[in-house]
């Protein structure tokens, strides 16, 4: 009984201390928020001394967050629609039917999986200002989507396989042709997994950051909050209240969209896991 | 198989199954195939970036890469890096996920706040940390109040690698939990109830059961965490920049400010090259001594 009482003891600590881990940004970014700025520089506190919402109005106020915000949400949603194009067909060959080469493919995107944006950004420096497409949203949107496309169709095939064959049979007798099976069935049937691709693909453009701060250098008026928050952190004199209200609400979008798809994204991740 | 064949109508109009994995197909020629290997031929260049011309080099960068004393060092704090990263998050999430597997008050609530980090982008939250690591900042302020000592985090390492492998931690635990998590709940209960009739001790339930269930999960997930990590950029990008003087650089780091603030596209590509193929090297590796072997036993 001892033993019990201890373990539960034990785990009440570890989440506990996990919970305070995990919130510590999220706590920083809220209280920094309220405090003046003499409060910031000397040895902090937790809470602010002195309430003050005048940085947070004027943070608020200041048009460059909501261009920075606005980029994002243009980035994150090109990324979806660029992935789900070229995911969704490709997954439901892969799933529902035997060619050959099937298996190679399959191949291709795993080893994808090794080589990260990092290795290649010298090299798609070089092509994107070849191709003319620097400072443009599509370089950023065109990279980051290769990069999520791996998982996404390994994601969705796993979905599509799941779908019994009989109400393909039934479709090819009334003479449907593939695409109509495709668009038609397997894609409404599946939409929980499409759901969970489309969260991924928006999560990854929404937070991509090596992309946007090499092939947008040159256009601050196409940064993404990533890029906006960090060029602010490099200043010789750093705002911070300004900065962490831009951090925040370069967060909050991702986190209540998570929060709310999240039994759908579980779903995702445990198919995935169980393979 | 046979059936969708047999049934097909002749005259029919089927859009060839090759046309369906085109976009796909593209898209990854374009970003990956294409630049590999553009990357390996301005390896053996002399190339200062897009505005000058490239003449041929040879292997000079790659001389240049290898008998660089910076190189080794950062190679050396690249594993150091990597290994500590990867353990601590498994360890970290191995002990998560069992506990995950119970009931609890606020269980739901607990899953959801455990997933912030891995949904919040690694720019920001890297900024977030800079700034609490800050000598005033609120992690001195808290190791204050539980009564110890203040500690200049990013000026200098040991500190400033403690800090970022913290950092790296933070950023890898959610996912690494979600899936082992995952592989624990599909392992079937009269293993564990076989297994409480003979004993009762926490850790021989997970030394003979849990562990060797989870295994493969637990491997590909390490392998994912080490590809991530060995190549993660923004953490050391965001909180140091790699500094004071190489301190904090990982490979990843170094190429990029070697093509960015030094302009020697050459050098960055063979160091891209290198690291390519430590990675391949260790990828393969592993895939065949552990996963395959362990599928065989």
């Amino acid at each position: 009984m001892k033993s019990l009482r201890s373990f539960h003891l034990a785990r009440r600590a570890i989440l506990t201390t996990t919970i305070a881990v995990v919130l510590f940004p999220y706590l920083v970014m809220g209280v920094t928020l309220f405090k003046p700025d003499d409060e910031l520089t000397a040895s902090q506190r937790w809470l602010p001394q002195s309430f003050s919402l005048d940085e947070l109005i004027a943070a608020a106020t200041d048009g460059q967050v909501w261009t920075y915000i606005t980029n994002s949400f243009i980035i994150a949603t090109g990324v979806t629609l660029v992935v789900l194009f070229c995911a969704i067909p490709a997954a439901y060959v892969l799933a529902r039917h035997q060619f050959r080469g099937r298996t190679q493919f399959m191949d291709v995107i795993l080893i994808t999986q090794m080589v990260s944006p990092v290795v290649l950004i010298v090299a798609l420096f070089q092509m994107f200002s070849a191709l003319d497409l620097l400072s443009s949203y599509s370089s950023v949107i065109i990279a980051s989507s290769a990069f999520v496309l791996p998982f996404s169709v390994w994601l969705l095939v796993g979905f599509f396989s799941s779908i019994s064959n009989e109400i393909e049979e039934a479709a090819v007798l009334d003479g449907c042709s593939r695409f109509r099976i495709m668009t038609a069935f397997v894609v409404p049937i599946s939409r929980p997994g499409i759901a969970a691709t489309a969260l991924y693909a928006f999560i990854y453009g929404w937070n991509e950051f090596i992309f946007s701060l090499t092939f947008l250098s040159g256009a601050p008026d196409r940064w993404p909050v990533t890029i906006g928050v960090f060029s602010n952190a490099g200043q010789w004199f750093v705002s911070w209240q300004p900065l962490m209200f831009m951090a925040l609400m370069g967060s909050i979008p991702i986190l209540l969209l998570f929060a709310v798809l999240q039994r759908q994204f579980d779903a995702g991740f445990a198919s995935f896991a169980s393979k | 198989m046979t059936m969708t064949a047999s049934t097909e109508k002749p005259g029919r109009r089927e859009i060839p199954l090759a046309v369906y994995l085109v976009p796909s197909a593209a898209l990854l020629l374009a970003i990956f195939g294409f630049p590999l290997v553009e990357s390996v031929i301005t390896a053996f260049q002399e190339n200062k970036g897009v505005r000058a011309t490239p003449t041929w080099t040879g292997f000079a960068n790659f001389e240049r890469v290898f008998t660089s004393p910076i190189f080794w060092r950062v190679f050396a704090q690249t594993v150091v890096w990597t290994v500590a990263v990867v353990a601590a998050t498994t360890i970290v999430s191995y002990v998560l996920a069992s506990l995950l597997q119970e009931k609890f008050r606020g269980k739901r609530l607990f899953q959801i706040i455990l997933m912030l980090p891995w949904a919040t982008s690694i720019a920001l939250s890297a900024v977030v940390w800079r700034f609490g690591f800050q000598p005033g900042g609120l992690i001195n302020r808290t190791l204050e109040l539980v009564g110890l000592d203040e500690v200049a985090w990013l000026a200098d390492t040991p500190e400033a690698a403690f800090a970022l492998i913290f950092v790296g931690v933070w950023v890898s635990v959610p996912f690494t939990t979600v899936m082992l998590s995952a592989g624990m709940r599909s392992i079937p209960n009269d293993i564990y109830e076989a297994v409480a009739l003979e004993t009762n001790s926490v850790v021989s339930k997970h030394w003979h059961v849990t562990l060797p269930m989870v295994r493969t999960v637990l491997l590909i997930v390490t392998l994912a965490n080490f590809v991530l990590v060995f190549n993660s950029f923004p953490i050391i990008f965001v909180m140091t920049e790699g500094g004071p003087v190489n301190k904090t650089d990982i490979l990843a780091t170094l190429l990029y400010k070697q093509a960015f603030t030094f302009l020697d596209f050459g050098a960055a590509s063979a160091l891209a090259v290198v690291v390519l193929a430590i990675l391949l090297g260790a990828a393969v590796w592993y895939v065949h001594t552990l996963i395959h072997a362990g599928k065989k036993t």
